[in-house]
């Protein structure tokens, strides 16, 4: 295991016994490193190799370190490059804006919708009430960065999750969607139950940390529900072109919402 | 976005100055990126190494407002060490870090139920 001789060995973080650089994981520090230079490309190029150096030298320590994994350094690296994009866009992980406009286009879907489908009364007064429950969220994110306003907040997660539970229900699965149709109402319903669980937690006291942690993961693993169906849906429904577009962009807004949702750790409530 | 005119930290900043309270104090002066995220690991118990987009970016915006000093190692250093990897960059805690990380956890205490969205989804927190 340990050899000096090595010209790959190095010591390990505390001075002990030299661990040598895996060929596997010679293989990440090289990808990483081109994700690496990918997703800083364009900033200005002092900043630049400073960051390239600095992670090429974290990854290298992580790669030789004995207590980690080689699943660690990957998933580490994944989530590194998916934070970088996340940068780009936002600048910052503490936006209460990313979730504002996420719930400001899904109340567009659902008002749209409402208008344009030959859909129900039923259904359209769900939808109507649905999307002033997302406009109000997004205002809840909107009035002030880092700080989600309670007084918009709870009106706003009471309407969303009854109008959202409701209509994973009443809302007939898409045409031409095979199994894939009961992933939306199974997201649908998830999304508004997790919405129920964080309104009820901050009604009942205040805000349970417990239960809002526990209404935010129900919320992600709904988005990847909602993901898996419109994916599902693409492949069965090859023959139609634009359900299938339409299919990729629910699957697109359920991966986009699961990444929203784990990034608003450092959302407060005022 | 965020920071300006905003003094406060954010949770991750608050955790890394922790992290670095506590290897200053079990005996390391200095320390790198990697092993700061390494102690993090250990404080939380968690099982992946916060991610370098959010580690590095965090200390650098830790070094803008004065709580941590950096510096590069040289490579005479690196030699002595024994080691071949790339350089380390080393940072050390600064008088104004641990009062900032001091005053952060005080208000964290007094608004523990405001702040409680501050750890959605925990099983992503630290990445």
């Amino acid at each position: 295991m340990t050899d000096i001789q090595d010209p790959r060995a190095i010591r390990n973080n505390d001075g002990g016994p030299s661990q040598p650089v895996r060929r596997d994981g010679a293989a990440v520090l090289s990808l990483a490193g081109w994700f690496d230079r990918a997703l800083t490309w364009g900033l200005e190029p002092t900043e630049r190799e400073e960051i390239l150096r600095e992670r090429e030298s974290d990854r290298y320590e992580h790669v030789t370190d004995p207590d980690a994994s080689m699943v660690s350094v990957v998933t580490r690296s994944v989530w590194s490059s998916l934070g970088d994009v996340w940068y780009r866009f936002v600048e910052t992980e503490a936006s209460a804006l990313p979730l504002a406009i996420m719930f400001a286009i899904a109340g567009m879907g659902a008002l749209v919708d409402t208008f344009t489908s030959d859909v129900s009364a039923m259904v359209g007064a769900l939808q109507v009430i649905t999307a002033i429950g997302y406009f109000a969220l997004a205002a809840a994110g909107l009035r002030q960065p880092r700080v989600l306003q309670r007084v918009w907040l709870i009106p706003g997660l009471v309407l969303a999750s009854f109008g959202t539970i409701a209509g994973a229900f009443v809302v007939p699965a898409a045409p031409n969607s095979g199994p894939f149709g009961w992933f939306f109402k199974l997201a649908l319903a998830g999304l508004g139950i997790g919405l129920a669980i964080v309104a009820i937690a901050l009604i009942r006291d205040g805000g349970s940390r417990k239960w809002i942690i526990r209404g935010g993961t129900v919320m992600w693993g709904s988005a990847l529900v909602l993901a898996i169906g419109g994916i599902g849906w693409a492949i069965v429904d090859v023959p139609i072109y634009s359900t299938r577009l339409s299919s990729l962009m629910v699957a697109f807004a359920g991966v986009v919402g699961a990444a929203v949702i784990t990034r608003m750790r450092n959302i407060e409530v005022a | 976005m965020r920071r300006k005119g905003d003094t406060e930290l954010v949770t991750n900043e608050v955790k890394l100055l922790l992290a670095a309270i506590s290897m200053t104090t079990s005996g390391g002066s200095e320390f790198h990126g990697y092993s700061l995220a390494k102690e993090l690991v250990r404080l939380e118990g968690t099982q992946t190494p916060m991610a370098q987009s959010t580690l590095y970016r965090a200390l650098r915006r830790l070094e803008e407002r004065g709580a941590l000093q950096s510096r590069w190692e040289s490579v005479e250093e690196s030699q002595a060490d024994g080691r071949d990897g790339p350089p380390r960059r080393y940072y050390t805690i600064t008088a104004d870090g641990i009062a900032a990380a001091r005053e952060a956890v005080a208000r964290s205490e007094q608004a523990s139920r405001a702040s409680a969205w501050q750890t959605w989804v925990p099983s992503f927190e630290g990445r």
